[in-house]
């Protein structure tokens, strides 16, 4: 395009003759005789068909799958270095957080059946996410990592198709707290958080902007963890260690059904979120910038606070906040006198507290502690489910009825929705 | 009305509002020009353009069903025709040409071996047969699959 305009500013008739270029004996003229801009343009047109065929290659290669792009890196020195820019890899990531092909389920499987102490290897698997059917029929086992064996890990946290797991690692009797890329089977060690301790935290993981770099944050909040509250801040390009940050004196922790009422944070709007309860009285969703790492509050609707008697056994509440394609949402489980109720509301405007929603409302006997995972194109939301009976495996359930049971009843499970990337946790050896 | 000429030297009339779809062509009629050579473009894939603009040309809702369906055929092609196609749509800027073939390539050349990927794209390996074997054993998992084909199409 661009050698059709300069032939326009030389005032070239309009009716422009490419013969002249095209014809063989052109090339074949003595060097000397050839008319200096004619040459210019010969040579901008050739330039620019290479330019042409670069741009359209990136624009195919963006929209492949994480594991045709690993197996073309042997193609050529020119597409390995293209698939392994930093630049490219960013292009493909935002693209793929747009695509419903590339979300997929992690789960990891590790039995407790305390006779059978060998078996207490965790086992990973990805399933993809396009529908709920595919969800059990599409489960793939997804090696960790050739050079630890993972033995009762545990799934933190997920972000930009990074996964952060903690585990025990057989060989050397160390806990490992390992950022991992399942879609690339790459991993790295972090270093262990130095105030809290890990077993009774919560962690979320989010890109920041402002610092162009992703931040893992980690909070002692489950129900098994007493005293102060602490948060500690890892930022993964910078720093490589563990700073402590306050957390606000005016808030203490939720106390959830088998843990804080969350398995990780919900990052949303550049910030961490989680329930706390003020004052001993009301709920309110706290929020922790990943920028400027300050505290906020996101109020809640009154009906979604419910009142209920903790004294009493039979009475369990389960909450907590998640996101649904790009909205905060929160959710509880409610049980009461043998009669399970389960609410999920929307924030369809962030910040602003009449936007809640309600999205699903269930009523089963059955239900103890279900949280919502994601939402597939129908509009159905999965649902993750403890059942009363079993608590340590896990169930799903859409919001239009309950579907799949896990076969094995003695295995604890975990679950995290992720995106395949091409990020590689190799760029954030910090040890 | 304005003058295409592919690169075969076969010359098409098509009225302004069609082509200027195509920003290249756009920015020449605003030139002026109402001759326009595409040396870059053969006959049988300027039809095939032509075809594309001209359904895409009338964009009233009650076409948008049609021209889905149009879409949907019209990517049923080799991955020769789609290539020369791409090629032609990116020199033409025609985005919303674009938008379509690069998924659709994608999705045909994703579960192909390395060798019907360097045969498509005309490209020669220069990696040693050991570089390749050492990263062929980096990403060996990427390489194993019932669904892996070697088709040139």
């Amino acid at each position: 395009m661009t050698s059709l305009l300069i032939c326009n500013k030389l005032n070239v008739q309009k009716r422009f003759d490419f013969d002249a270029i095209n014809d063989e004996s052109f090339f074949n003229r003595n060097i000397e005789e050839v008319p200096k801009k004619m040459m210019n343009i010969t040579a901008n047109f050739q330039a620019i068909e290479i330019q042409l065929q670069e741009e359209i290659i990136v624009e195919i290669l963006s929209r492949l799958p994480v594991r045709s792009l690993h197996r073309f890196k042997c193609v050529s020195k020119y597409w390995k270095a293209l698939i392994s820019d930093p630049y490219f890899r960013m292009k493909h990531l935002n693209r793929a957080k747009n695509d419903r092909n590339s979300q997929k389920n992690l789960i990891s499987k590790t039995c407790f059946d305390k006779k059978k102490t060998s078996d207490k290897i965790t086992h990973f698997y990805s399933s993809s996410l396009s529908s709920a059917v595919q969800l059990f029929e599409d489960e793939k086992e997804v090696d960790f990592s050739p050079n630890w064996t993972p033995w009762c890990a545990l799934i933190l946290s997920s972000c930009d198709g990074l996964v952060l797991i903690k585990f025990l690692d057989l060989r050397t009797g160390k806990v490992i707290l390992s950022l991992w890329n399942p879609s690339t089977r790459e991993s790295v060690e972090l270093p262990l958080p130095r105030l809290v301790p890990l077993k009774h935290c919560i962690c979320g993981m989010g890109y920041d902007t402002t610092s162009d770099d992703y931040k893992i944050v980690m909070i002692n909040l489950t129900r098994f963890a007493h005293g102060a509250i602490s948060t500690e801040v890892l930022a993964l390009k910078s720093g490589g260690s563990w700073r402590s940050c306050e957390y606000p004196t005016d808030i203490s922790r939720v106390q959830g059904v088998w843990d804080c009422g969350m398995d990780y944070f919900a990052f949303i709007h550049g910030a961490f979120h989680w329930v706390g309860c003020r004052l001993s009285q009301c709920y309110i969703v706290v929020s922790f910038n990943i920028s400027n790492e300050v505290y906020g509050e996101i109020p809640l609707l009154d009906q979604m606070c419910l009142n209920f008697d903790r004294k009493k056994l039979t009475d369990v509440l389960d909450l907590g906040v998640s996101t649904l394609e790009g909205m905060l949402c929160f959710y509880s489980t409610y049980y009461k006198g043998g009669e399970g109720s389960f609410k999920l509301w929307v924030m369809r405007d962030y910040g602003v507290k009449e936007s809640w929603t309600i999205l699903v409302s269930i009523q089963d006997s059955n239900l103890y502690s279900v949280r919502p995972r994601y939402r597939f194109g129908d509009g159905e939301v999965l649902l993750r489910c403890r059942h009363r009976g079993f608590i340590k495996f896990i169930e799903y359930a859409t919001s239009r009825g309950p579907f799949g049971v896990w076969p094995s009843r003695q295995t604890h499970m975990q679950d995290v929705v992720y995106t395949e990337s091409l990020i590689s946790p190799k760029l954030f050896a910090c040890v | 009305m304005i003058t295409l000429q592919s690169s075969d030297k076969d010359v098409f009339e098509i009225e302004q509002s069609i082509l200027i779809q195509s920003g290249t062509i756009k920015n020449m009629v605003e030139d002026d020009f109402t001759f326009i050579p595409l040396p870059s473009v053969d006959t049988e894939t300027l039809i095939k353009i032509i075809e594309y603009m001209k359904k895409h040309a009338d964009k009233t809702d009650s076409k948008e069903k049609n021209i889905k369906e149009f879409d949907k055929d019209f990517m049923k092609k080799t991955l020769n025709e789609l290539f020369a196609l791409v090629f032609a749509a990116n020199y033409l800027h025609i985005s919303s040409l674009l938008e379509l073939l690069y998924p659709s390539i994608a999705d045909r050349i994703k579960d192909k071996i390395t060798e019907a990927i360097r045969q498509i794209f005309s490209i020669r390996c220069d990696f040693t047969p050991e570089e390749e074997r050492r990263i062929i054993m980096d990403n060996k998992w990427a390489h194993e699959g019932t669904e892996i084909e070697g088709t040139l199409d």
